[in-house]
């Protein structure tokens, strides 16, 4: 029952952003078009690599923090 | 009490939640308020409103992964405070946060700035300064943060059994 009402939530989300994204007047502009072309384009997929980049060397770093990992060096001192 | 005692959940978890606003600070100040660059402003000009509305995408895709390092952060610190053997210091998560601000400056600006160029703090002739005085910036939050969570060793709140 849970599981259906979170369901539901989702589809009447779904269909309340999708009526909003169709009803969209700047999409078909020509500033749109432009926009849609210059991001949809062939690097896409490089830029979306280039802008996440720093974050997961960030997370790796908090990583060898939560998880206490030392240095071979330190190890051997120990 | 707990016989042994960790603050590296409190530690993780406040660099995490420093990362996140440290890169929320980087995106309200430097690309909205002061507007002196974008997520690519160096590879797609900021001069026509085509160009504004493609950084202003690639600036969203930066933010969403802000909020998710603070969302993260906020659940490894829900975590730590529901354990005992994490002692609660404020000098301990500060310093911490502090440290996580440092790390994304530090580390956003080699990779973004100096390795990939794909912006620099400002689009000018004479970023170069401008983009080491951030990775200053970087170094001297982490030295703060260090000095304050090595402050806040001793910090132990008992906490009510």
């Amino acid at each position: 029952m849970k599981s259906l009402s979170h369901a539901a939530v989702v589809f009447v989300a779904v269909l309340v952003f999708a009526s909003a994204a169709s009803a969209c007047p700047f999409c078909e502009s020509e500033t749109g078009q432009q926009v849609k072309a210059g991001i949809f384009n062939d690097q896409f997929w490089m830029n979306v690599l280039l802008t996440l980049l720093p974050f997961p060397i960030l997370l790796a770093i908090v990583a060898l923090i939560y998880f206490d990992v030392s240095w071979p060096w330190k190890k051997q001192e120990a | 009490m707990a016989d042994t005692m960790t603050r590296r959940p409190l530690i993780a978890a406040g660099t995490l939640l420093g990362i996140g606003m440290g890169g929320f600070v980087d995106g309200i100040l430097f690309h909205q308020l002061l507007q002196v660059h974008s997520m690519l402003s160096a590879q797609v000009t900021r001069t026509t409103v085509a160009g504004l509305e493609i950084n202003m995408f690639w600036d969203g895709l930066f933010h969403v992964l802000t909020w998710t390092m603070t969302a993260l952060g906020l659940a490894l610190l829900w975590k730590a405070v529901q354990r005992r053997d994490v002692p609660l210091s404020t000098k301990t998560l500060v310093g911490s946060m502090a440290l996580g601000w440092g790390l994304f400056n530090l580390v956003e600006g080699i990779i973004d700035h100096h390795l990939l160029h794909i912006h620099h703090v400002t689009e000018t002739d004479n970023h170069l300064v401008w983009d080491l005085a951030f990775l200053a910036s970087g170094l001297l939050l982490i030295g703060i943060g260090a000095t304050m969570i090595s402050a806040g060793r001793k910090d132990a709140i008992a906490r009510t059994p």
